[in-house]
């Protein structure tokens, strides 16, 4: 029975995209962290199929979270090194996947459900985003809409909702920024919105809508310094009140 | 598959909007779409070419066509 507490993720950062999906996603570890999970980070070169497998090995994760270049049967990691196919897909049995890749929604879902996966969330088309020069993930304002979206969907998880609020969750954030970009002028807002759709459109969820990791919803702490401070019977000044 | 009529419809929309386009943006990488990241220019011509990319291209132009005359 994979623990609920543990996650592991993969978000190699070897080209462009993958730089992108890498600092969106390295937000949303930073959340899981400050939501108590034990995180196995596998960023840049160690998302690799050996450390992954270690990684599934040693903390059973209920939770799989991963970024990068996918086809309609592979997920890869650093390099496109196959990192997931029909062949080892029950790797993620009885586990929660969430796969911000494209295409990995049509088939390789199928496989992982199949091969007795809990949940599995993922796009079944291209993902395509927009970005601009001089192509910063964390200030790129053409590009935030979409990594958002995306990263909606794993804080929804991470945060204690459901496979299915957690889909709506991303559907929503998608509409937000939809609705952010119909009001704009620039000049790629039309490219930008026919993304967003697009990806939105290819948002899917298979398996158990009602599956879970935490049976209580989550909240974070900023440092993670102040529930123990307060546990330990710290007294809360006017002064720390006013730093909260 | 699309049509002839469907892939003209596409690349008309296109064009369009790369006409809209401050002249400088037109080569400026900015749709990231199977590991690449396309000018302007270079989505109009795989749209043309009816690449792979290309062809994902079209259908998502025609998409929103039909999505807008839905609305």
């Amino acid at each position: 029975m994979p623990i609920s507490n543990n996650i592991v993720t993969t978000r190699p950062a070897f080209d462009l995209p993958t730089r992108y999906l890498s600092y969106w996603l390295g937000i949303t570890v930073e959340h899981a962290k400050r939501l108590r999970y034990n995180v196995a980070d596998l960023a840049g070169a160690d998302a690799t199929k050996e450390k992954l497998y270690q990684a599934l090995v040693g903390l059973d994760p209920l939770f799989f979270l991963g970024g990068g270049h996918g086809e309609v049967d592979v997920f890869t990691g650093d390099d496109r090194q196959v990192l997931l196919n029909s062949e080892n897909a029950y790797w993620m049995a009885e586990r929660l996947t969430y796969l911000f890749s494209c295409l990995t929604g049509q088939k390789l879902s199928k496989d992982i459900i199949g091969a007795g996966g809990e949940a599995f969330l993922g796009y079944n088309e291209e993902f395509g985003f927009v970005v601009s020069p001089p192509y910063i993930p964390a200030t790129d304002p053409k590009a935030r809409g979409f990594m958002e979206a995306g990263n909606a969907i794993a804080l929804s998880l991470l945060r204690g909702y459901s496979v299915g609020d957690a889909y709506n969750a991303g559907v929503k954030k998608f509409n937000d920024w939809i609705a952010y970009w119909e009001k704009s002028t620039d000049p790629l807002a039309p490219l930008i919105l026919t993304w967003l759709e697009s990806d939105r459109d290819s948002l899917v969820a298979w398996g158990n809508s009602t599956a879970r990791l935490s049976v209580e919803k989550r909240e974070e702490h900023p440092t993670g310094l102040w529930p123990a401070f307060l546990a330990a019977g710290g007294v809360i000044t006017g002064l720390v009140l006013a730093t909260l | 598959m699309v049509t002839a009529e469907q892939k003209a419809l596409a690349v008309a929309r296109l064009k369009a909007w790369i006409a809209r386009l401050p002249p400088s943006m037109r080569d400026m990488p900015v749709l990231v779409l199977l590991g690449r990241t396309l000018t302007p220019n270079q989505m109009l011509a795989e749209a043309e070419a009816e690449t792979q990319i290309g062809s994902i291209i079209i259908n998502r132009e025609l998409k929103m066509a039909g999505s807008l005359l839905g609305r």
